[in-house]
């Protein structure tokens, strides 16, 4: 009966994740950009648009951080085209290449930390097999 | 964790294009235009702005009288007149940087606030030269040279006065073609060398706290305008 128990809880692990953004957290080769005024204040909180190569879409859009800094992953791609401006008429539109990456390539920095569900699945199933073992081994004489 | 960080070539700390104000002159009318710094000359590419942000203007003939030209919208705005020099205003008003960008409005509408200024220029165009324009045409932050300027050719030197409110202003960053070269001495005078021919563009900056409520900084700006010979 205990058995069941448990085993009937792992389903609803599952469902109760089935609504949720999960998030992970990795490392990868990633390219910084720093963008300052002429006298050396950083450009921050300003809008921006990315785009890959002669792309119409943009890659990335955000907002430079408050060091004045866009962010990216360029994986393969060599030609980028940014252009972030302020209200105000400062800004850059700029087409440019960057460094190919040395070393460990883009993908293989995509290791993710422990998925949030499946660590609680595994802690379900160290259960199961704790609650199988008082059930029928302990049980024995 | 390993994160890689790739320089990028010509890229890295390069300085953002700036807006720039300049007068055009066509025949007897002038336009105000604004556009990047880099390419901010007669032709260049040129952004719009709000016609009410430019002044009526102060053109001066060669004696030194002067008179009142008023800005004709839409933007660009337009000035008619035949002027020694022509002094035009410009201000866009209040501006606030917060954390979802740099928004025209004044720092007490605005959440997040991470600076916040107030921003007031002043372009002037030489046409020709005369002893009365040593003297400033305004009480704004002005650039006045102190002699002759139209005799100068590239390796020369141009000899300025800057003046706030027909006073000596001190300590003003002053730029040749948007790069800065030095500052103000006290009695407000800067000697620019000319690099090239065509187009001078000579600018001055001058930062003060301010203390309406309504931003932290008053950002002054003047440009000077004249043309020397191509070489």
């Amino acid at each position: 009966m205990k058995a069941l128990c448990l085993l009937a809880l792992l389903p609803a692990v599952g469902a109760a994740q089935a609504h949720q953004v999960l998030s992970s957290v990795s490392g990868a080769p990633a390219t910084v950009v720093t963008l300052r005024y002429g006298d050396g204040k950083p450009f921050s909180y300003e809008g921006y648009e990315l785009f890959r190569g002669g792309e119409g879409l943009p890659a990335q859009v955000g907002r430079t951080d408050a060091q004045g800094r866009v962010v990216f992953l360029p994986g393969a791609a060599r030609q980028w085209h940014l252009r972030a401006f302020s209200q105000d008429g400062h800004g850059v539109d700029r087409r440019f290449e960057v460094a190919a990456p040395q070393g460990t390539p883009a993908a293989a920095g995509d290791r993710t930390l422990l998925h949030p569900a499946l660590a609680i699945l595994g802690g379900a199933l160290l259960l199961t097999l704790f609650a199988l073992y008082q059930l029928f081994l302990r049980r024995r004489p | 964790m390993k994160i890689l960080v790739c320089v990028i070539l010509g890229l890295a700390f390069s300085p953002l294009l700036a807006h720039d104000l300049w007068l055009e002159r066509e025949g007897d009318v002038y336009v105000l235009q604004q556009g990047p710094r880099d390419s901010g000359h007669p032709g260049a590419a040129t952004l719009p702005y709000p016609p009410e942000a430019a002044g009526t203007g102060l053109c001066a003939d060669t004696a030194g009288n002067l008179r009142e030209v008023l800005a004709e919208p839409p933007s660009p705005v337009r000035y008619r007149a035949q002027c020694a020099a022509l002094l035009v205003p410009f201000s866009t008003g209040y501006w606030t940087k917060t954390v979802y960008g740099t928004v025209n409005r004044p720092k007490d509408t605005q959440q997040a606030v991470v600076a916040s200024w107030r921003s007031e220029e002043w372009v002037k165009r030489m046409e020709r030269w005369s002893e009365a324009l040593t003297r400033p045409l305004s009480q704004g932050l002005e650039i006045t040279p102190v002699e002759d300027p139209f005799g100068a050719r590239a390796g020369d030197k141009l000899r300025l006065r800057l003046t706030l409110a027909g006073r000596p202003a001190a300590g003003a960053t002053m730029a040749y073609d948007g790069r800065p070269r030095g500052l103000s001495d006290p009695d407000g005078r800067i000697n620019i060398r000319v690099r090239h021919g065509g187009t001078q563009s000579l600018s001055a900056s001058l930062e003060t706290p301010l203390d309406d409520g309504k931003a932290a900084r008053l950002i002054r700006t003047s440009v000077l305008q004249l043309e020397l010979p191509a070489p």
